[in-house]
């Protein structure tokens, strides 16, 4: 569905993403685990077209999107649900899952529609629709995130970093949300820290260090990659 | 002193006007155009083209000089602030750009109009009515009934629209908007269409008060952005208050000292609002969440 060929991207001078490829199917759940600094969230702004990779081909249902611009992405089907969450703070609940759905806003009652089943999958937005969303908890901002880039039912879902920042029930509770969303037929694309809670959901894993993929496979075998659990799950190999 | 306070209404209508699309440009793109005065400028001078040298009704001129007004809005955006790229809070490439494009209108407007100060028909007619033993002009009326219907068409598209909630998100947020599908850009040009035609309106509003030349907003531009800072930058209810303010306060000083002091006296108003409340009397603070 999604692949991702030999792109570098810079911030300026600066290469952060040097000759990545992977790719991911549909119905997958896909995740890049990474420390901080290794370019996973770079990775996220070049699929979604905030960024532009200098080199390499981003090719999404048989279409380079590498050249298009952000929001013509969103319209081919790709939404993501940002790092830090990005609500907007001044709008109410209800008015953000409405600007997320600002590409099908001519269809009223599909939008009515989508709202509902969103307020299905998280009961508390419901109780908070007329509240401004930076009044919110950032557990809730976390649900409302996610809710505002599943309103035009994309095909496929960028996370990015879901769990940063959130008390531990609520990551775990978001993990939950993934799963249940995965279960419903979106395929996703996971940028985590939690390399343990993320590689539960998944069904692939790419490891990212500084700008390049070193590690890949399903998510079992990273799970007990020597190298992964050293680094990354805090294990000690016995 | 009713005399005054109309008076002071009526100017205090036309910063209102400058001030309302001062902020509408502010609320997207976070910056100040300083050569919003100039647009109006040309409002006016079209206005001149328009009604008085080819004899078009008023309000048909009032159209055309909104959509030509409109127009170089458009091409200001291009010219001077799009070239600074996105995150425009950290450069100031743009003040420059748009002070000196605010001095070349004025220079053009100057070698093809010329320096003299012209007169300019009033809205409605140029006789004098009673209004409860005031005497007033028609045109201020008009004015005062025109901004008010701007100002409510600004609230209510900023508040009760889509095409508003979606500026108003670009205001919060430029890449989260752009992640929801919505063209930043465009909502950018949305904006500065709706400012050039509201300077246009105002150029005709202000014209048969202070006579159109190229010269005529060299301080009521500087006001314009003064009544939007004291309503509080990116409301518009505070642009409609602060305008008003402004004006009365400004005409009501002219019964204490003589008018020479007037511009002073209106600068003073300005630093003193600032000063005691500097977010202005609608602004709202909020603390972003991490």
């Amino acid at each position: 569905m999604l692949e991702i060929n030999n792109i570098r991207v810079s911030y300026g001078k600066v290469e952060v993403i040097k000759d990545v490829s992977f790719h991911i199917e549909k119905g997958e759940v896909v995740v890049i685990i990474g420390a901080n600094g290794a370019g996973k969230t770079t990775i996220m702004r070049t699929i979604t077209g905030l960024m532009k990779p200098s080199i390499g081909s981003i090719v999404f249902k048989g279409q380079d999107i590498s050249k298009i611009s952000a929001e013509r992405i969103v319209a081919a089907g790709i939404t993501m649900c940002p790092e830090g969450r990005q609500v907007f703070p001044q709008h109410t609940v209800s008015q953000n899952l409405k600007l997320g759905a600002y590409l099908i806003r001519h269809n009223r009652k599909l939008v009515q529609e989508r709202m509902e089943k969103m307020y299905e999958l998280f009961p508390i937005l419901k109780e908070r629709q007329q509240q401004l969303a930076g009044t919110l908890s950032g557990g809730e901002q976390q649900m409302l995130a996610i809710a505002r880039a599943m309103m035009v039912d994309p095909e496929l879902l960028l996370l990015d970093e879901p769990s940063a920042g959130l008390a531990p029930i609520y990551v775990k509770n978001t993990f939950d949300m993934i799963k249940k969303l995965s279960e419903r037929g979106t395929t996703i694309l996971l940028v985590e820290q939690m390399a343990k809670m993320a590689l539960g959901v998944a069904d692939r894993a790419y490891v990212l260090e500084t700008g390049r993929i070193v590690i890949s496979g399903s998510a079992q075998e990273i799970m007990h990659d020597p190298r992964v659990e050293e680094s990354y799950l805090g294990q000690k190999k016995s | 002193m009713l005399e005054l306070i109309i008076a002071g209404l009526t100017m205090g209508s036309i910063y209102a006007l400058l001030a309302l699309a001062i902020n509408i440009i502010y609320s997207t793109t976070g910056i100040i155009n300083f050569a919003h005065g100039e647009l109006v400028m040309l409002g006016g001078m079209f206005g001149i083209v328009l009604v008085v040298n080819s004899g078009l009704p008023i309000i048909a001129g009032m159209f055309i000089a909104c959509g030509m007004v409109a127009m170089i809005a458009i091409t200001l955006y291009y010219s001077t602030i799009r070239p600074f790229g996105d995150n425009l809070t950290s450069s100031l490439g743009w003040l420059m750009a748009t002070l000196g494009a605010g001095i070349i209108f004025r220079n053009v407007a100057m070698l093809i109009w010329g320096t003299q100060p012209r007169p300019f028909p009033p809205l409605g007619s140029e006789e004098l009515i009673n209004v409860l033993g005031v005497r007033i002009l028609p045109h201020e009326i008009w004015t005062l009934v025109i901004t008010f219907l701007i100002a409510i068409f600004f609230t209510v598209v900023l508040d009760k629209t889509m095409l508003g909630s979606a500026i108003k998100a670009t205001a919060s947020n430029r890449n989260a908007t752009r992640l929801m599908g919505i063209s930043v850009e465009r909502m950018v040009l949305a904006c500065f269409t709706m400012s050039g035609a509201v300077a246009a309106v105002a150029g005709f509003l202000i014209s048969p008060i202070v006579f159109a030349g190229p010269e005529m907003t060299a301080t009521i531009g500087l006001k314009g952005f003064g009544a939007a800072i004291i309503g509080g930058l990116g409301s518009s209810r505070g642009a409609f208050a602060g305008g008003i303010m402004l004006g009365v306060l400004e005409a009501l000083s002219m019964t204490m000292v003589t008018p020479g002091y007037k511009d002073a006296i209106a600068f003073l108003i300005m630093i003193l609002a600032i000063t005691i409340k500097p977010e202005g009397i609608f602004g709202v603070a909020y603390e972003k969440k991490v």
